[in-house]
């Protein structure tokens, strides 16, 4: 096995006393056989340094008289002697490791997490390719699970991260530009390792994970990123030609002309080196969300115990301050357990950013993505929860919104659209903004289209909110051709529902010609909920503060009963549909007159309505508890809650209560 | 006897799949610390007692070459011996780990026999 690679070496050193008649050709054979074989068995060094002769044979015409490149060559030679001299007689022995479900979900994992990171890079070098702290990242983080997957034994992963590596480090010695098809394939790479990820996940949960996906083509392509393309021969049509793959001005200089030495990396920032000395400890989602519920329980104890008429009775300041000291601590303990669900919106961000990017290039319409406010922290299921209504948002935009490059210069804008996110906090409200500066939503023909389907009548005139806030409703999609992209029927309408089962409001905003703002109103955690209770006859329900929008006793001229409708009520010169709460769960209700009662005014999905109430209680934040599996999918509920009194109140679900009016 | 063993790797997947090996080479095997960096590593060598080190070149914080002259600068570690385990395979930067001190290396991925090899030559076990 070392007569081939010295059998290999010897053919390049030819090349070099043949003087004027060398030829390349055979030289390059030899050294892409020495690269990939170096690959496979994991001798980097020998790998790059091939490649790095291979590339400078190939972009010098004098190579042969180059004394630095025979010196290389030697220097190759040594290296491929000490590396076959040991390595090559170990024997492979079944690999024990790979069978180890819990080294192989670290791999898994840990995998995921460079994961994440790698985009996040990737993302930035696509904004700022000279960022030397982003592509470092990057390389390290192939490099390791390059490492982690040779001792499982998983070649392809392997091979893949071995490549991109490769890839990478011609990057970081400035000899590779980092352009568009870099990163696409890069990012390519990053889709097949999570791929595996999901593939091994798979396998350990006891499913038949089936072989690897092939991976071949995929290497070569990254393989392929770094011929010593002449550019001029081979166009990439991805490429804009202000930008070639590579510098490779014919010179024999050692190196690419000057940036190198005059972009000197700058300092590592200190924050990039932080995760090392920042400790952090993976929790099960199930134990934390097991805690918080016990926290809850332990808030409405220690709520039951202050209440408590005995206790009051023993006016003791003693009793007082001490169990002013519980509901201190208690309260500080609540925060802590909540905030361990919170994570920065950001990571959802940056999947919107490749979105975009990945969209704007098959469209073909170029578009830059602002972002502000990633370190929002927001309830983990949100984040998890709003991926696709963000996704399908982002779409709606890139898709309908943003004109081809030529309108938008038409129109005298800059040919490159601009999608700004944002995050908020707002008096316990996070808003997330996605704004666009494309050609807004087409009044007249949302209209057209609302009056063709019988939502808007013909006498009345909407405002021009309210008719933007008609792509929300079921089945409504106003665009002329169906793309692949969107506009295949799930519509927005699915977005406000996922949003609503968030507990959170969506809106949007448009002005013609300039673009259009989707507004996302988000609760900041799903755990606690801000809450008007009310009571009918005995029971307690608690009414989302969100949802309403004002409460008043109604006078008997306000009322009315519309013939096919029911009862309702003019409120503000709009006449709402009123639900009796008592009718809706059969309870025995104080009054059944309407004059003698509350009313709340609730609005769901995007819908106005009065919930007839006996007498409003107090305003209360709950925590929710799930009531178990028995009540989970009673219409109208969402929830149970233990109130400050220990009573139980339920918590409404806004939309069932309504839904099953409107059907009766 | 069994051997104190410090594994330090920012990769903490790595540091598990090292454990993993370490136990199948059939060696008696003590106290199994682990580090993130040098710098932690430092830390857990004044406080615990350790028979040999395995240390990987390229983490945060510290990295493996500073780890070194920073354990061959304190007399009281003379006695450890260090191993490197790394992906760099060949050339400058292992040569360099040994010019610095390392008295052992093997290249990840490796196999518990040749783990044991490298092992017993830095601990001088003898087979009697």
């Amino acid at each position: 096995m070392r007569r081939e690679w010295e059998a290999r070496i010897d053919s390049v050193a030819a090349q070099f006393v043949l003087g004027e008649a060398a030829s390349v050709g055979p030289a390059a054979e030899a050294l892409a056989w020495i690269r990939q074989e170096a690959g496979r068995e994991g001798w980097d060094e020998i790998s790059r340094l091939a490649a790095r002769i291979a590339e400078r044979m190939a972009t010098s015409p004098q190579w042969h008289t180059e004394g630095a490149l025979a010196e290389g060559l030697d220097k190759l030679r040594r290296a491929v002697e000490a590396a076959t001299a040991g390595d090559a007689a170990v024997a492979r022995k079944p690999n024990e490791l790979a069978q180890d479900p819990g080294l192989v979900n670290d791999f898994i994992l840990e995998t995921r997490d460079h994961l994440t990171s790698i985009e996040n890079d990737l993302l930035t070098l696509d904004r700022e390719p000279s960022q030397p702290e982003a592509l470092h990242s990057i390389f390290r983080s192939f490099h390791t699970v390059k490492g982690l997957a040779g001792f499982l034994e998983f070649d392809s992963i392997r091979a893949l991260a071995h490549e991109v590596e490769t890839i990478l480090d011609l990057a970081r010695n400035q000899q590779l530009a980092i352009t568009p098809a870099v990163i696409d394939v890069v990012l390519e790479s990053a889709d097949y390792l999570k791929q595996e990820m999901n593939r091994l996940e798979a396998g350990l949960s006891g499913a038949q994970p089936g072989e690897a996906a092939p991976v071949g083509g995929l290497v070569a392509r990254v393989q392929s990123l770094d011929r010593p393309c002449s550019v001029a021969a081979l166009p990439d049509p991805l490429l804009p030609p202000a930008a070639p793959a590579r510098t490779d001005a014919p010179s024999s200089s050692p190196e690419p002309p000057a940036p190198a030495s005059a972009a000197a990396p700058p300092p590592v920032p200190a924050a990039a080196q932080a995760p090392g000395e920042k400790f952090s400890v993976r929790v099960d989602t199930q134990k934390l969300d097991h805690l918080l519920d016990m926290v809850g329980e332990m808030v409405i104890a220690q709520s039951m115990v202050r209440q408590d008429p005995e206790l009051a009775g023993l006016r003791s300041p003693r009793v007082t301050r001490n169990l002013t000291q519980l509901s201190r601590v208690t309260v500080e303990v609540q925060k802590t357990a909540m905030a361990m669900r919170m994570m920065p919106v950001g990571q959802l961000f940056h999947r919107v950013a490749r979105l975009v990017r990945d969209l704007s290039r098959k469209m073909d319409k170029p578009a830059d993505l602002d972002m502000s406010g990633e370190e929002t922290q927001i309830d983990k299921t949100i984040v998890e929860e709003l991926a696709d209504p963000m996704m399908h948002m982002v779409r709606n935009s890139l898709d309908h919104g943003i004109e081809p490059a030529g309108d938008r210069l038409a129109a005298g804008k800059s040919g490159r659209a601009r999608i700004a996110l944002r995050a908020t906090h707002q008096a316990g409200h996070i808003l997330i903004e996605i704004e666009d500066d494309g050609r807004g939503l087409d009044r007249d023909r949302i209209l057209a289209k609302a009056r063709g389907r019988g939502l808007v009548g013909e006498g009345q005139t909407p405002s021009d909110n309210d008719i933007y806030n008609l792509i929300f409703e079921p089945g409504f999609s106003t665009a002329a051709a169906v793309t692949d992209v969107s506009g295949r029927g799930v519509g927005m309408d699915v977005v406000r529902r996922q949003v609503a089962k968030l507990r959170g409001r969506i809106e949007i905003h448009s002005e013609p010609g300039k673009g259009t703002v989707f507004q996302l109103k988000l609760p900041l955690t799903l755990a606690i909920i801000d809450g008007l209770v009310v009571g009918v006859g005995g029971e307690r329900y608690i009414v989302p503060i969100f949802a309403v929008q004002e409460m008043f006793r109604p006078t008997p001229e306000m009322l009315s009963s519309v013939k096919g409708q029911g009862e309702m009520a003019m409120v503000r010169n709009r006449l709402l549909p009123v639900v009796r709460l008592h009718r809706r769960f059969s309870v025995t209700p104080r009054t059944r007159e309407a004059a003698e009662s509350l009313f709340v005014v609730a609005e769901t999905g995007g819908r106005r309505f009065c919930l007839m109430v006996d007498e409003f209680i107090g305003k209360q934040e709950v925590v929710i508890k799930s009531l178990g599996e028995g009540m989970k999918n009673i219409p109208g509920v969402a929830g149970g809650a233990i109130l400050g009194d220990g009573r139980v109140g339920l918590i409404l679900d806004l939309e069932g209560v309504y839904g099953e009016h409107a059907l009766a | 006897m069994a051997y104190d063993v410090l594994i330090v790797d920012d990769s903490p997947a790595m540091r598990s799949f090292i454990g993993r090996v370490l136990g199948l080479t059939g060696m008696e095997i003590g106290e199994r610390l682990e580090a993130g960096h040098g710098r932690e590593a430092l830390e857990i060598l004044g406080r615990s007692w350790v028979d040999v080190i395995l240390t990987d070149i390229n983490m945060p914080v510290m990295n493996g070459e500073e780890f070194l002259e920073q354990v061959a600068a304190r007399g009281d570690l003379k006695t450890v011996p260090v191993v490197v385990v790394s992906t760099d395979s060949t050339g400058t930067r292992v040569e360099r780990m040994m010019s610095l001190g390392a008295k052992g290396y093997v290249k990840k991925p490796f196999s518990p026999e040749s783990l044991r090899e490298e092992l017993e030559r830095v601990l001088e076990v003898s087979h009697g």
